[in-house]
């Protein structure tokens, strides 16, 4: 074989250049810390990451989706709690009202006070979320649902829809209480006749009111039954509203666990393993100086160095 | 008669000429395309004494190139290939970059959308996340623009760069002729000059690393290129003359680009494309890049067509039933003829599961049979249609008044992903709500709920509206558990009546229900139409169903895993550029240390010969120094 300058150079260079890439290709993943820096470095991972990354990023939208669910229902909770004390606070006047010692001048009081508490009892209803939703008007979520008359009646005016919310792919729960449902029909079991029949919150706060403007004594132990099944109805929504934030954080740990193991699978697949990088670029330079020294020595011999 | 003198001239003289051309083969030592050059001695005739043959010296013969045709060819072809796959190398790593680029990802921005939708599906009263889901829609818009410029870009780097290697080869073509024509003064190999040939041999070179050629050469080293093998009949030059290489680019698709011959005089296209960096771009225009840009049209145009269809089945904040959220109106441009006397308006849009194709395409009005033809000018093919008419992809909506003979023309303007726009504008325009809401009247017997399956767009006749028919107010009632009446609240008649089986459904302008339980005799549900309601996040809901619905792309896989495919099938395909590429190159190395062996300096060997040669000079030297010692011993003889 005839070594020629050129060939010698060219073969020299180039097994510098190539030791230099490695080099550098190692340096790049140590910087990053990622172990794969185009899809190309190995196409099958690179799928695979991308798709893990499409995943996290809807998992966190199912986090956010939860974390508004819970928002919603605190607010649904805080109002549905302070109803349960205002019909508490009804039941225990009309009960009072409703003893023979009471004049119709104290009745007159008392059914003051117990207007007052119908009408906390829809602004309670009329409560919004954070975000300005009506919590309680089905699908008219921009009106307020329970409209009071001059006269003290309240009428229900959203729609009887209860809105879902996704919280995993194909899977939503319902987030949304119409207004009929909390502060609407009311079952009432008649324990005379021991008949089931339905009732309007409303309808049967106005008839004790009514009761006792009209100092109608027998109108006003009528509706103690009514008002008992509506406060029972009202805990019943509680308690509704209690386990469904149950689920709510239940779901939120089962999601956040998901995110946690797609986390470490990330990484996994992802994060350079830094003490072999590290222990490949010691290698790889140590070749690309071996590469260097000899083509330095190599290159110093010449027959002219010794023709004088 | 021998002579000492003249045989030590010869030497001195022949010897000369061998120190020189050692000194100029060391002089070339870095010189491109240089060939090692040798001096050929040979014996001069001897001259007869007697019964003796006295040898009369040596001299130089000629100057021999050191050159191996064989070896040069395959280094060409070698490099050629090399080149081809390197350039194609440099491209495909271009594409890859694009789409592996974190901030350009289309399935974050896809995902970013539909967290957007999610965002107004959990406050759809929420004005703010109304106004937030066309933000980011905006953003997903231009994500998609921004993917579309750089493949454009590239798309345009690649033709310039075409441009310029083709020019470089009509340069090289015209350069090679100019030697052509030098050579052809003499007629026999040996007596060219090497450095001329040498030159030659460096230009089709160069020209071999942009488009393989194959080369003839005539017995006086006059040569022909031809394009690709001998067999292409394409000359780029002939003798004393250069062609000239031009690029093309196809009248029906402006992607496509064809290498024309001769552009000026006599054009031909250039059929034999195998090896140099030209092909290797060609191959990779209509390869990788026009593969990526139609599987990421099919994206956006999947993407485009499937939201609007939901969003055009809900109901905005105007009660309306919505518009187009995105639209793709560019893809054509629409051309109104000069002499059209009415005031007919065309609207396009993308069909589904149809993949759009560039058509140039021409729309006439006709009033004897009032009806609109729409005519693809290629084939000739044509669709003819009062209202809409579907051709390659798109579909042609016409509206207003036309007049007779009243024309469009339609060409294809741009790609989809490009083309890709935000229609709404204004929150109210976010059709959040169903169109459909269903409900049990509180007289029933039976305390049986009925359910709303879901519904679709009513079937109609082609381009009619039919959504509205989704929202007639009907009521459905039983006159027994299973015989149901459908009756239009609004007019009070009978539209159509059915038997209803266990756990059956009952279907009527699109929309499907079922029952939870049992019904009884007397039973009346509502189902009615909706207007605004702020609350309904129904539609959207819908809506994230298309995040995940793996039936968009004919079974390919959601958005997420379509794109994951693409992003999988360019990292491969640069693996398989870069291994054809590191393959190649071993070739070429091999084939360049045989072709440096034969023709290229060796110091060493030039120092020895140096030497050599020197000792050969001093020695002739000596002959005459001798010779005329000899003399002088004639002449001292007294």
């Amino acid at each position: 074989m005839r070594v020629t300058q050129a060939g010698f150079y060219n073969q020299a260079t180039q097994q510098m250049g190539k030791q230099q890439a490695k080099v550098f290709e190692t340096q790049e993943q140590l910087a990053s810390g990622k172990k794969i820096l185009r899809p190309s470095d190995d196409p099958a991972l690179a799928t695979a990451i991308n798709s893990l990354k499409s995943k996290m990023d809807i998992n966190q939208r199912y986090l956010s989706n939860l974390n508004g669910m819970e928002d919603t229902l605190k607010m649904q909770e805080i109002s549905v709690s302070g109803s349960v004390d205002i019909v508490s606070r009804i039941k225990e006047l009309s009960v009072q009202a409703a003893n023979d010692t009471y004049s119709a001048a104290d009745r007159k009081g008392i059914a003051i006070e117990i207007k007052e508490l119908i009408s906390s009892l829809a602004d309670l209803g009329n409560m919004r979320s954070i975000d300005g939703a009506y919590l309680f008007s089905g699908y008219s979520q921009d009106k307020a649902p329970f409209l009071e008359s001059s006269l003290g009646v309240v009428t229900y005016t959203g729609t009887t829809d209860s809105q879902q919310v996704m919280f995993d792919e194909g899977r939503s729960m319902q987030i949304g209480m119409p207004g009929s449902d909390v502060f609407g029909s009311v079952q009432h079991l008649d324990t005379s006749t021991g008949a089931t029949s339905s009732v309007d919150m409303f309808t049967t706060l106005g008839s004790i009111y009514q009761a006792l403007v009209t100092n109608d004594s027998d109108a006003i132990r009528d509706n103690l039954d009514k008002i008992s099944s509506v406060h029972e109805h009202l805990i019943a929504q509680q308690s509704n509203i209690g386990s469904r934030m149950k689920r709510v954080e239940t779901l939120t740990h089962a999601i956040e666990d998901r995110d946690y193991t797609y986390k470490a699978l990330q990484s996994s697949m992802e994060d350079l393993d830094y003490v072999e990088a590290a222990s490949r670029l010691k290698n790889q330079s140590l070749a690309l100086q071996a590469g260097q020294q000899t083509f330095a020595q190599l290159s110093g011999l010449s027959l002219f160095k010794y023709i004088r | 008669m021998a002579d000492l003198l003249s045989t030590g001239i010869s030497g001195v003289r022949t010897y000369q000429r061998a120190l020189a051309t050692v000194g100029n083969n060391i002089a070339n030592v870095d010189t491109d395309g240089y060939s090692r050059q040798r001096l050929e001695i040979a014996e001069n005739v001897s001259s007869s004494q007697g019964s003796l043959n006295i040898g009369n010296g040596a001299r130089a013969v000629r100057v021999q190139r050191s050159y191996d045709n064989f070896v040069e060819s395959n280094l060409r072809s070698g490099q050629a290939q090399l080149s081809k796959n390197e350039s194609a190398l440099g491209y495909v790593t271009q594409l890859e970059n694009i789409v592996a680029d974190k901030q350009l990802s289309l399935s974050t921005s896809l995902n970013g959308f539909f967290a957007a939708v999610h965002e107004v599906s959990v406050s759809p009263s929420s004005v703010a996340a109304r106004q937030n889901l066309l933000n980011v829609a905006e953003t997903t818009v231009s994500q998609f623009g921004s993917i579309g410029m750089q493949l454009q870009r590239i798309e345009e780097d690649s033709y310039v760069d075409l441009g310029i290697k083709a020019n470089e080869i009509t340069q090289y073509a015209q350069q090679l002729a100019t030697i052509n024509s030098a050579l052809s003064r003499t007629a026999s190999l040996d007596k060219q000059p090497n450095e001329l040939l040498d030159r030659r041999d460096m230009l089709i070179q160069d020209m071999s690393k942009l488009l393989r050629v194959s080369v003839v050469e005539a017995a006086n080293g006059v040569i022909d290129v031809h394009i690709g093998d001998v067999a292409s009949g394409q000359y780029l030059v002939r003798g004393d003359v250069g062609s000239t290489l031009g690029l093309q680019r196809s009248i029906n698709n402006s992607d496509e680009v064809s290498l024309v011959l001769d552009f000026h005089m006599n054009p031909q296209t250039v059929t034999q494309l195998v090896g140099g960096s030209i092909v290797g771009i060609m191959e990779f225009r209509q390869g990788a890049l026009t593969t990526l840009r139609d599987e990421l049209d099919t994206v956006a145009q999947v993407f485009v067509v499937e939201v609007n269809e939901v969003h055009s089945l809900g109901i905005n904040a105007h009660g309306e039933f919505g518009d187009e959220l995105f639209s793709l109106g560019d893809i054509y441009s629409v051309n109104p003829s000069l002499n059209n006397q009415g005031t007919g308006v065309v609207k396009l849009s993308a069909l589904a599961d149809v993949a759009i194709e560039r058509l140039s395409m021409s729309l006439t009005y006709s009033e004897t049979d009032s009806q609109w033809t729409l005519t693809n000018l290629a084939t000739q093919d044509s669709v003819s249609g009062n209202a809409e008419l579907t051709m390659g992809g798109i579909k042609v909506a016409l509206t207003g008044v036309p007049v007779d003979g009243d024309t469009f023309t339609l060409e294809p303007n741009k790609r989809s992903i490009d083309a890709l726009q935000i229609a709404a504008t204004d929150h109210s325009n976010v059709a959040a709500g169903g169109a459909v809401s269903v409900a049990r009247s509180s007289s029933n017997t039976s305390a049986t709920n009925m359910v709303l399956n879901g519904y679709s767009r009513p079937t109609g006749s082609i381009g009619e509206d039919t959504r509205e028919k989704l929202r007639q107010n009907i009521n459905v009632v039983f006159s027994s558990p299973s015989n149901y009446t459908l009756v239009d609240v609004a007019t009070g008649t009978d539209i159509a009546s059915g038997v209803l089986s266990a756990g059956g459904t009952i279907q009527h302008n699109g929309w499907e229900v079922s029952f939870d339980s049992v019904v009884q005799a007397n039973d009346t549900f509502a189902v009615r139409g909706n207007g605004y309601l702020a609350g309904d996040n129904r539609n959207l809901l819908q809506m994230i169903e298309l995040q995940g619905d793996k039936n968009l792309f004919n079974g390919r896989g959601d958005f997420t895993e379509v794109y994951t495919d693409i992003i999988g099938d360019l990292g491969n395909g640069v693996v398989q550029a870069s291994v054809s590429r590191d393959a190649q190159q071993i070739i070429v190395d091999q084939a360049q240390q045989k072709s440096d062996e034969t023709s290229a300096v060796s110091l060493d060997e030039e120092a020895a010969n140096l030497l050599r040669f020197q000792q050969a000079y001093q020695a002739s030297a000596q002959i005459i120094s001798t010779a005329s010692k000899l003399f002088d011993t004639i002449l001292g003889i007294r």
